[in-house]
This record gives structure tokens, C-alpha cells and sequence, in this order.
């Protein structure tokens, strides 16, 4: 089952900011104090819209999903619509009850993991995180649900890269999703200067090639950087030349994967935090689907961003940096 | 080859720093500049290293780039032909030897 690969038409859901943790690195700022989160009825609609529009994946992320009260609905909406799905947890809440909730309704999980159990604990600010997920996987096991790990990589985890791999094949994960930390939300304030800087990213781009080909018989390993000289040269969905004329032909999905919907019901395309130039608008007063068709359309809506993303795509061609993350390279356009 | 992807991957890791952020986008952005890719890499605790690039043609793309790298890390560069009868890819080693 690809969730991420080029068939993947992702859908993110971010339906609240409450969480039982409060990570120094969450992009969102979640955490124990937030109380808002979007109605289901919403993110139900804005679901078949997205299914309407060729997205075949539904990612829930947060905040911490386990703990939106619409769950298990959205979940039930998502497989009625033939999409495959996806909830990003930090594990700590799934017990029996959940998992066995879950059995039928995910396809995917995808637990967080920041690195050994003293900076796992340290980057969850809870003297108990690591020890309570990995005690949570042994349901999410017996549930047989299958699951990956996501693992946060900065200056202090980079060290343990090898042994998250290790980790994974140990706990009978099907996938290892290395993601850069980004210094965005709480993670701008609490952990400024940890993300990798280029070199560092270089190193372990290419180290996670070669783990990639180690652990390929037990485990899919995934990194989110690209090569430069991939983005400079490749024409990735975002470029394929398409007449403006005819873009309302062709459904949303074909252009812009993942499309996210933040906790505010504000859409945009490709990552959290996404400069709202480039906003779609939000389904809190919209349907998901007249915004597409608008934005698909309006000079301000996918022609500004395709302009803007040649743009960025020529400068990257001549920029020093072998190795990039691309999505935050996106999300900073102005 | 034998090499095992395991211990390149460690070896990246813990070397990082002893060889440098700015060495390490130079080397890999003149490899893949070249049409190859890195394909192995050691350290040594005294200094001396040792990357390997795979290319599939001889000479590379931009290949005055690739001498210009090994003049600047004041290493050398040694190139093999891979295949037989018939050459079909090329491995160069650049690596710089301390105690030469």
C-alpha cells in the first residue's frame, strides 16, 4: 500500500490544537491548553469535496488526533469515499479500546519518535513519553494495525538516526519517515538552532540512501529532502506545463499534494504554515470545493504560486546546497 | 561492490563534523554535477578520508569541477573503470592521505 508515494493524492487534516503533550518542536504550538478544534460537519464536507477532487489519502494530524471528538467519524467518512488514511499520533493514548477503534478505520499509523528514550522524553517535556508509546505499540500490534514511525530529525537526533531504524525493524514498524525538524511554531522559540544546516542535511540525506538500501528486506525508509539538482532539472506535478485555460478540467489533486487544512479551517497547499498569499481560503466559510475551483483559476490562486515556484526553482538551480527541504523552501514563499 | 550501506551510514554520521558541512555540499554537489552519486565514504581518526562517486559515463559532466574539488581538498583523484570486457561505469575515489 503506497501512502506517500506518487500515486498518493494526500489530503491533511489538522481538525485541533489540543494534544496531551506539549512538544518543544510541534509546528503547531499544541498542547494541553487548546481547546478549539473544527466541527466534524465541516471536515466531513470538506473530506468528499477532497475525494471529488482526486485525493485518495486523508492524513489526520493535530495537535493530537486521538484526542478530536470526531475521529472516528471523519475516519468512517474517508473509507465511505474509497480513501486510504492516515493519523499521525504520538502513541501515548492507544490503548486496547482505541486501537481496536482503529482496526477497520486506519491504514496507516504513524507514531512519533524524536529520538533515544532521554531526548524522546527531553522534546516531549514527559519523563514517561517514550515509555508509555512503545507499552502502546504492543495494541497497536495486537490490532494489527500497521504502523511507521516518524522521526524527528535535528542536530540532537541525528546521532540516533541509525538506531531509530533499528527501533523500527525491533517494534515491527513497516516504515521509517525521517522528517527535518522545521523551526516553526513552539519550535522557533524552544529549540532555535537545532535544525540541520546544510551540510548536516547533506549527511544525512545520504545517510538514510544508504540505510534505505540496508534495512530494504524489513523496513521502507523515507527522508523528506531532495536533491537540488532533482528540483532544478525534474518537472514535478507542480510545473508540468498545463494551459491555464483548460485547468478547470482537471481536479485539484493533479496539482497540489498534499493540500492542508489547518486548525482554522484555512486550506493550503503543500505544508503547515503555508504563507497565505498562497491560500485557498477556508472551508469555515467556503465548501472545499468552490474554493478549489476558484483558486484554480484566479491570477492569485495556483498561476501565482506556479509562478512563484519557477521562481524558487531557478534559484535553487544555482544555489550552493546539494540537498534541500523542499516543502519548507515552499512554505516560506512569499 | 562490497560495501556495507550500514557502516557508510555510520561512518557519515559520526564523521560529520570532523570533515565539514561546506565539504560535504561541495563534494556531493560536484558528484551529482557530474551525473554520479556517492557511493562511499570513510574517515579515518587521524584526518585522512576517502568518498567514492559512481558515474555512468567517463568523462562526467562538468568534470573540471571534479579536478577543481580535488585540487581544493588538496587530495587526489583516482578513477576505475567498472565492468568487463566491456567498461560501463567508472568509480573515482578522491581521498586525501595525510601521511603521504
Amino acid at each position: 500500500m503506497i501512502l506517500n508515494g506518487s500515486d498518493a493524492r494526500i489530503l491533511h487534516l489538522h481538525p485541533t490544537r489540543q494534544c496531551n503533550l506539549r512538544c518543544l518542536h510541534c509546528y503547531s504550538s499544541s498542547g494541553p491548553s487548546e481547546r478549539g478544534e473544527l466541527p466534524l460537519a465541516l471536515l466531513a464536507t470538506a473530506t468528499v469535496d477532497a475525494a471529488t477532487e482526486g485525493y485518495n489519502v486523508v492524513s489526520l494530524s493535530g495537535g493530537e488526533p486521538l484526542m478530536y471528538s470526531g475521529l472516528l467519524e471523519l475516519l468512517d467518512v474517508a473509507k465511505a469515499n474509497e480513501m486510504r488514511t492516515l493519523v499521525v499520533t504520538n502513541g501515548m493514548l492507544l490503548d486496547q479500546r482505541r486501537a481496536s477503534e482503529l482496526r477497520e478505520r486506519v491504514d496507516l499509523l504513524a507514531v512519533s519518535l524524536d529520538g533515544r528514550p532521554e531526548l524522546h522524553n527531553n522534546i516531549r517535556q514527559s519523563p514517561r513519553a517514550f515509555e508509555v508509546m512503545t507499552a502502546q505499540l504492543e495494541n497497536v500490534r495486537a490490532a494489527g494495525i500497521p504502523f511507521g514511525l516518524v522521526f524527528t530529525l535535528s542536530r540532537d537526533s541525528i546521532d540516533d538516526l541509525i538506531w531509530a531504524a533499528d527501533f523500527a525493524v525491533e517494534q515491527g514498524a513497516q516504515v521509517l519517515h525521517v522528517h527535518p525538524l522545521a523551526e516553526v511554531g513552539r519550535a522557533a522559540i524552544k529549540l532555535a538552532d537545532r535544525s540541520l544546516g546544510p551540510g548536516e542535511m547533506t549527511v544525512a540525506w545520504l545517510a538514510t540512501l544508504h540505510l534505505a538500501e540496508a534495512y530494504k528486506e524489513k523496513l521502507t525508509i523515507h527522508i523528506d529532502l531532495v536533491e537540488a539538482s532533482t528540483i532544478a532539472t525534474a518537472t514535478p506535478g507542480l510545473f508540468v506545463p498545463r494551459d491555464p485555460e483548460h485547468l478547470a478540467e482537471f481536479p485539484l489533486s493533479m496539482f497540489v499534494s498534499p493540500l492542508i487544512v489547518e486548525e482554522d479551517g484555512t486550506v493550503v497547499p503543500f505544508e503547515y504554515g503555508m504563507n497565505r498569499l498562497h491560500a485557498l481560503g477556508s472551508i469555515a466559510t467556503d465548501r472545499l470545493s468552490d474554493l478549489a475551483r476558484r483558486w484554480r483559476t484566479s491570477p492569485q490562486g495556483y498561476a501565482a504560486l506556479r509562478a512563484r515556484c519557477a521562481q524558487l526553482q531557478q534559484v535553487l538551480a544555482h544555489r550552493s546546497p546539494a540537498v534541500i527541504d523542499w516543502y519548507r523552501e515552499l512554505a516560506q514563499l512569499r | 561492490m562490497d560495501v556495507n550501506p550500514k557502516e557508510i551510514a555510520k561512518q557519515l554520521i559520526e564523521n560529520r563534523a570532523k570533515f565539514g558541512a561546506r565539504s560535504w555540499e561541495e563534494l556531493v554537489t560536484v558528484i551529482q554535477a557530474g551525473g554520479g552519486k556517492l557511493v562511499q565514504f570513510a574517515y579515518d581518526p587521524d584526518g585522512d578520508w576517502c568518498g567514492t562517486g559512481h558515474f555512468p559515463h567517463w568523462p562526467p559532466k562538468r568534470i573540471d569541477e571534479l579536478l577543481g574539488l580535488a585540487s581544493r581538498f588538496q587530495g587526489e583523484m583516482v578513477i576505475f573503470p567498472w565492468g568487463i570486457p566491456v567498461i560501463d561505469s567508472y568509480q573515482v575515489v578522491l581521498k586525501r592521505n595525510f601521511i603521504r
